[in-house]
Formats: structure tokens, sequence, C-alpha cells
């Protein structure tokens, strides 16, 4: 008689086989979005001749900030939409009792979903990196590598935050298109006050936007650790706070009785 | 430590001010069918998902074969399936998919997943392509790939929530039969809105009514208890005028006419054969007998009476 094997595995198979489906669609997506960006800055002064004179001769290093800054609003909106099914959209397909009758901790459930996501969401952003990276060393020059991959790292710190975000608002939504307009919309206000934060004083602090203004100015190994540290523990309370909800949810399946 | 089997002590349960279940107390522990019946809102639901661990009591508890069911004691749910009343499936699985993945969820290692899925199927009676994808199935079909992945894992207590419900009359004799053959060996709770399916098969009966436990009983025990020494008779033509002669017959009080039956009473069992023998001198009689009420007129006096 050969031991149990931990339940979780299948819950991960599950994930697996019911989000395989967005990867492609997904790095197909940020692909072409990393193309356009690139494209669209090198097209833009032909399209619009008034803005030759305005605009700064493009560099490889304006073409991989432009990206970073887009995917830091774009992505992450895509991101916490995708995370709008995690647990609302099974309660509302009464399918959370599936899982809810299994001996699988709750923070095992939240935890498998939140990097099945991740995970995803991930690959379509190194995809679309990748196409971004080519692009702008076939049209514009060589960019900086090592800046690219440190602010890739560091947006992929942030979206972990945001995914965390979406979660949590997954698991308090009553439904799944509640939870993605209201996961969007907080993105959107985060997305968006954090990016009139760019005084000198502020800028350091701005861990939300660290991604970007890698790229734009230098800073000391310290502040990036601490900003990491800092959307880290972020995340990590936001993940402790779905699991608590998650699990004081008394009556997980109350619209039924 | 604490018996085999289900054990309910004084189980309240309350969704803000509305309380679904009230001092429910019952004790469950030798294998076989039992029966939940109730009125809509009754605290059925609400009951079974309290013993599955879905649902965490207000008050009281629930111990299955001696553990204390709570959310996190995950032991417990090893020995119980629970088939709920609406539950969904994953869509886009295939059926095999669906089950080998709940076989996990439950922990069975991969080496013996395709032997208990395959066991369960046949047992089960699954007949269409294992490759069918879930969201093609038909109602039967996935009430069966339901009941199938409750199996899995072997569970001592099945807790079947309306599992005969929105099935045709092939698929419940056929999920029937498998109730009666788990419960050979197993407790299998089940509730159900058909009081006929819940007659014929439980061999314990027990009423909620208003998240009161009010009725406890084999089901013979309760149709002879709502027996009340009444008997019908049916005629051709006439039944008024055989009204009109009881109500001056000594000793016999007409309950009345129900659906072309004439009710009738007498003081004393007696005194039948005489009153019979002269009714049928005068009027022709097409059936005659004691009235036993139909299951629905004992489930309305039940809860009425409460």
């Amino acid at each position: 008689m050969s031991s149990k094997t931990n339940p979780v595995y299948a819950l991960i198979k599950k994930e697996w086989l019911y989000n395989r489906g967005r990867i492609l669609p997904l790095s197909i997506g940020l692909a072409i979005f990393g193309i356009l960006t690139v494209g669209m800055l090198m097209i833009l002064p032909d399209i619009l001749p008034s803005l030759e004179g305005l605009m700064p001769e493009l560099t490889p290093e304006m073409a991989i900030q432009s990206y970073m800054s887009n995917i830091n609003s774009i992505v992450s909106i895509i991101a916490v939409i995708l995370c709008a099914d995690a647990i609302a959209g099974e309660r509302e397909k009464n399918t959370l009792i599936l899982i809810r009758t299994k001996p699988i901790p709750i923070y095992s459930i939240v935890l498998t979903k939140l990097f099945a996501r991740y995970f995803i969401i991930g690959i379509g952003i190194i995809v679309g990196t990748l196409f971004a990276y080519l692009f702008t060393l076939w049209l514009v020059g060589p960019p900086d590598i090592l800046a690219l991959l440190l602010s890739l790292a560091v947006y992929i710190l942030i979206l972990f935050v945001y995914i965390s975000i979406g979660m949590l608002i997954s698991t308090i939504a009553k439904s799944q298109i509640s939870a993605g307009a209201i996961s969007a919309g907080v993105v959107l206000v985060i997305s968006l006050v954090t990016s009139f934060l760019t005084s000198d004083s502020i800028i350091n602090y701005n861990a939300f936007q660290l991604s970007t203004s890698l790229l734009q100015r230098s800073f000391t190994p310290l502040t990036i650790a601490l900003n990491c540290v800092a959307l880290f523990i972020i995340a990590c309370i936001l993940i402790a706070i779905t699991i608590i909800l998650f699990e004081s949810e008394k009556e997980p399946v109350r619209k039924n009785i | 430590m604490k018996n085999h089997g289900i054990e309910i002590e004084n189980l309240h349960k309350s969704f803000q001010d509305i309380q679904a279940l009230r001092s429910v107390t019952l004790k469950i522990e030798k294998a076989g069918l039992y029966g939940l019946i109730g009125p809509n809102g009754a605290g059925k639901t609400t009951l079974l998902k309290c013993v599955s661990s879905l649902l965490v009591p207000t008050a009281g508890e629930v111990y299955i074969n001696g553990s204390l069911v709570e959310p996190k004691n995950f032991a417990v749910r090893k020995n119980i399936g629970f088939l709920p009343e609406d539950s969904g499936l994953y869509e886009k699985l295939t059926a095999k998919q669906f089950l080998h993945i709940m076989a996990g969820m439950h922990g069975i290692p991969k080496e013996e997943r395709k032997k208990k899925v395959k066991e369960v199927v046949e047992f089960v009676g699954i007949n269409y392509p294992p490759s069918k994808v879930v969201k093609y199935l038909s109602t039967g079909q996935r009430r069966l790939l339901l009941f199938a992945s409750i199996l899995l894992h072997d569970p001592e207590i099945l807790i079947l929530d309306e599992s005969l419900s929105g099935l045709d009359p092939i698929n419940r004799e056929h999920i029937t039969k498998l109730m009666r053959k788990l419960a050979e060996n197993r407790i299998v709770l089940f509730s159900s809105h058909i009081l006929a399916d819940i007659w014929r098969l439980c061999e314990k009966i027990f009423v909620l009514s208003q998240g009161e436990l009010i009725v406890e009983d084999q089901p013979e025990n309760i149709l002879s208890k709502m027996s009340d020494d009444s008997y019908f008779l049916t005629v051709t033509i006439g039944l008024e005028a055989i009204k009109e002669y009881l109500e001056t017959y000594p000793k016999v009080s007409v309950i009345g006419i129900q659906n072309d039956k004439l009710l009738f009473k007498t003081e004393g069992n007696s005194l039948i054969s005489d009153v019979i023998k002269d009714i049928m001198n005068d009027f022709e009689i097409i059936s005659f007998g004691p009235n036993i009420p139909d299951l629905d007129q004992i489930f309305t006096r039940m809860v009425t009476a409460s």
C-alpha cells in the first residue's frame, strides 16, 4: 500500500488544466504589445510630423522604458482581471464546494490559485519583454540588458502585489465580474497615483513605479532592496488577509441554503 | 470517545437572524439508508452541510466516527463522501480528468488512481466515453459523475443532498440501486423531496420542520402512528346517499368525501362488518378498506402537528 499523496498536487493540476489555455493568447498578445510599443515610437514622428521637433531622438533605453511603463499599467490590469475567477468565479459556478469538501487547507487553495496565475502572466511578460528587446535591438539599437533584466525582475515583484490584490478582491467579491471590475479599478488608481509621485524626494520610495524609474535614473542597491522588501511584505500581508477572510467565511455556500 | 457513525448533539445553526437549525440531536450508528425529509426551508441542507464540515454550527457538536467535525479536521473529511444538491463541475475537463483530479484531491496516490477510477466508473455504471468533456454531459450523466467522485476515497459515510432530484425515472432507479448497494456496509444519509423514495428505501426517517427534528422513526412505525382507524368506501353512484345513510347510523361518524371516497369511522372495529353488510343491502360498493393516508398526507400531518 503506497502512502497518500499531497492533495494540493491535484489542485495544481486542475489549475494547470484550466488555465494553460490562457498562456498562448497572453504570450502572443504581450509579444504584439512589445513590438507595437517599440514600433509606435519609431513611426510616431512619421505619422505626426509636428512631434518631430518635440520628441528627442529615440534611444534603446527610451524604447525599453516606454515598454516597461506601459506594462506597469496595462499588464497589471490584465493580471488582476485574470485573478477574478480564482475564488469568485468558482463560487459563482458552485465548484468551490468540490474543493472545500476535500482535505486541502485554505492557505494551499489560495496560494495554488495565486501562483498558477502568477506563473501564466509571468510567462506572458517574459515573452512580451523578449519581443520588445529583440525589436528594439533590431530597429533602434542594443539596450542595456542588465538594466532591462533588473527592471523586469522588479516588475515581476510588483506584479506579485497586484495579483495578491486580485486574489483578495476575488475572495470578497460576490461575482467574477465585480471582482474583475473592482480589481481593475484599484490597480488603475494605484498606477495613476504612483505615476505622479516622481519628485526627487518621493521617487526613492515609490516602489510601484520602481521598474520604470530604474531605467530613468540610478538607485543605490540599498534603495532597490528596501523597495523590493516593501513590495514583498505588502504582497504577504495581502495574501495573509485573503487566507484569513477565506477561512473565516463560515458559510462558504450560503447562497444555496 | 464517541461511537461509530454520525452523532449530532444539540446542534444549532443561525444565519444572521434566521435560525436554520434548533437543537437537533440524532445518532446513526449502523450501516443502512437513512432519510431526511422536511418542507422547503426546514434545514435539511444546512444539517447535511454541518455534518460534512462545510458549515460551522452556531452551537452544538457533530461527531463522525468519534471525531469532532470542524473545518480544519481533515481526517473527518476522509470518512465522508458528500454529494451536494447543486454542485457545479469543472466544465472544461473530461470526465476522466475530473475523476482523476477528485481522486488526487483526496490524496489517493497517482499509481492507485487509475485503478480506483476504473472501479468506481464500473460500479456507478458510467457508460459514456471517459474522454467526453463535462460541459457536454446530460443532467443524469453529470449526476453519475459527481456520484462517482464521492466514492473514490471509499468513505464510510455518504451524505447525499437531494441526490435523486432532477433525474429521469431510469437514472433515479439506477442511483437508488447504487445507494442500496452502498448502504450494505456504509451509513448513507440522504435528503429528498420525493417522499416515496425515502419511504421505500430508508430504514429510518428523520423529519425536520422549521429547523427542529420532529420525528425520528422507522417508516412502518410512522405509518401506523399516523393511521387514524378510519375506513373508506367507493361506489359507482350515490356517494352522497351513503353519506346521509351513515350519518344516521349509530356509533358511526362520517369524516367526509375526499376524491370520490367516503371516509368514516366506527366506535370499535367489531362494528365495521355490520355497517358494510347494511350498506351492501342498499348500495353497490366498488371498494372498501382501512383508510391508510398517503405519504403526502402523513407528511403534512407530521409537520402540522409539530
